[in-house]
């Protein structure tokens, strides 16, 4: 029979802390700066849209003000799948919006209520068309602190202990932007990989 | 307030079927009554896919209202049978592991937790397996490995079948219904092109090209399956413990001439794991393991010879136990690949499941 221990213990962890985190932990991992909107959302008329390529965090952004307003309907509109029933409500949390054909977002667009949008096209000629007033925020660009924050956040998740927790040195947050930009996904999925490779036999410290 | 789990093992590891111990000790700092004291305990997966659960199975310690004193301390022991799997996993994009949480209530919104993980192995399961969400019933866990094969393995001989030769009006047939169309369609077009030159005649020749392409993958698909008549094509045991072996076998009869290069039996086991990304869901895959029997042949078969392929592939004694949840999976699987000649392989893949 296979040795077998606790998984990261040696890490003063649980788990790999850039693994998928459960959908109710998404929120609370995410770096963001939603809680200005909430307030506007409660009105009519308001409309919140994240812009960005895929990786960059339309869906968390969307998650984390999601959290405010539990009971609204939050829809999905994955590729080469069926458009389901847009229902009515307050605010409508609609993620991928330019997969939806322009005469139903026109529709829904005019409906009282309120928008939060993760797409890939900008969407506010047609909520100004619709006279939603609408903040549009481009999601591009990672500085090093936000990524220190967003790494640490994510280690604090999966701590097994008091203790020390492994860190990532300031080269190492450098690299990382160098070699990956803004692509959150892209820079998690290599620290994943790493922490993997620690699994085994790591020591707490920092990574170079 | 301190909730802590201690359990009796410091390895905290224990094999299925054994008895799971400890205490939870709770320590308050200022006056307070519990409700209700519980723990809890059930699997959930961790790592690159979206993350699954099993049922929770509940355990009350202290049913009725329970009072503290300030700066009290007193313990609760806790006792019941290891579950029957699904067993401890750490692998690369996939981890399944067993986790116990102590809960306090007091009064409607009070609820303080604390959450341990524990390790489970193999055993002796008192009921069926249980590997994430498929559960293989007691009665159809085979007996531990006895080393003795299937009653049919490796006693069938290589020998000729003579089979009724294909005689030259079929070979004419197939090769006419390949080229056939072609020439018709293009001596057509010539016509055509001869007689009245049109751009549309451009679009035609496009369309008529499409459907010989159609036609001639389907009669070479059709000419495929002709070239070998599979007798019996097996594995056996698909439930199997680690440090077991799995049988399998193949027999077929050439129905044409042609190089046979090699006949191979593979059994591997893969991590496979859902990742949802925005509103998209991506499927990974990790191979763990692949252990390849390869039986060359290098040979001319002349039509109607009968091969036979006979294989024990071992599975390792460390081998890891299958797990199947919605979104995660590790996944055995044996392949039975012929190798032919300026032919497309042969190849047939069977599930197989790797038992704690």
């Amino acid at each position: 029979m296979a040795n077998i221990t606790l998984p990261f213990e040696q890490l003063n962890l649980r788990w790999n802390p850039f693994g998928e985190p459960a959908p109710e932990d998404i929120a609370s991992l995410a770096v963001v700066d939603v809680e200005a909107y909430v307030e506007r959302l409660r009105s009519p008329g308001f409309a919140v849209q994240y812009l960005g390529e895929a990786g960059r965090g339309k869906s968390t952004h969307l998650m984390a003000l999601h959290r405010f307003f539990p009971d609204m309907p939050y829809l999905r509109f994955p590729e080469n799948t069926r458009i389901p029933r847009i229902p009515h409500a307050p605010v409508l949390f609609l993620d991928e919006t330019q997969r939806l054909p322009r005469g139903l977002r026109r529709r829904i667009f005019s409906r009282r209520g309120s928008f939060v949008i993760g797409t890939h096209e900008d969407h506010s000629a047609e909520l100004a068309q619709a006279h939603v007033e609408t903040v549009s925020i481009l999601l591009s660009g990672m500085t090093a602190e936000r990524l220190v924050q967003i790494i640490e956040r994510r280690l604090e998740w999966a701590r097994r202990g008091p203790g020390p927790l492994p860190r990532l040195s300031d080269s190492k947050i450098t690299w990382l932007i160098e070699a990956f930009g803004d692509d959150l996904s892209a820079i998690l999925g290599c620290l994943y990989e790493e922490f993997q490779a620690l699994q085994g036999g790591g020591k707490n410290g920092a990574l170079n | 307030m301190e909730l802590l789990i201690n359990f009796d093992r410091n390895d905290r590891l224990y094999r299925i079927g054994e008895q799971i111990s400890g205490v939870v000790l709770v320590e308050v700092d200022n006056d307070i009554t519990y409700s209700e004291i519980w723990i809890t305990y059930r699997w959930r997966t961790h790592g690159k896919g979206n993350r699954d659960q099993g049922a929770e199975e509940k355990l009350t310690l202290a049913e009725e209202k329970t009072s503290f004193k300030a700066r009290e301390r007193r313990e609760f022991p806790f006792r019941f049978a290891a579950p029957n799997g699904p067993v401890t996993y750490h692998g690369n994009l996939l981890n399944v592991d067993w986790y116990l949480t102590a809960q306090a209530r007091s009064g409607p919104h009070g609820r303080f937790k604390s959450e341990q993980d524990f390790l489970l192995q193999a055993g002796d399961p008192t009921d069926g397996v249980v590997l994430g969400t498929k559960e293989i019933p007691r009665a159809d866990l085979p007996a531990r490995s006895t080393g003795v094969p299937p009653a049919s393995f490796g006693l069938l001989e290589v020998k000729p079948v003579s089979l009724r030769p294909r005689g030259l009006r079929s070979k004419a047939r197939y090769w006419l219904g390949i080229f056939g169309p072609l020439c018709a369609a293009l001596l057509v077009y010539i016509y055509l092109m001869v007689v009245d030159w049109n751009f549309s005649y451009i679009v035609l020749a496009f369309a008529v090209f499409l459907v010989f392409l159609a036609v001639a993958t389907a009669l070479f698909q059709n000419a495929f399956r002709r070239v070998l008549k599979l007798g019996e094509v097996w594995v056996k045991p698909t439930n199997v413990y680690g440090g077991s072996q799995v049988y399998c076998h193949v027999d077929f009869v050439a129905r044409r001439g042609f190089h046979l290069r090699s006949i191979k039996a593979s059994i591997s086991a893969r991590e496979r794991i859902n990742r949802t990304a925005g509103t998209a869901t991506v499927t990974e895959y990790h191979v763990l393991d692949e252990k390849t029997s390869t039986r060359p042949f290098e040979e001319d078969l002349s039509e109607g010879r009968w091969i036979a392929f006979d294989c024990a592939l071992p599975v390792g004694v460390d081998a890891p136990a299958s797990f199947t949840s919605a979104n995660n999976a590790l996944e055995w699987f044996v392949t039975m690949k012929a190798e032919i000649a300026r032919w497309p392989s042969w190849q047939k893949t069977f599930p197989i499941t790797v038992l704690p």
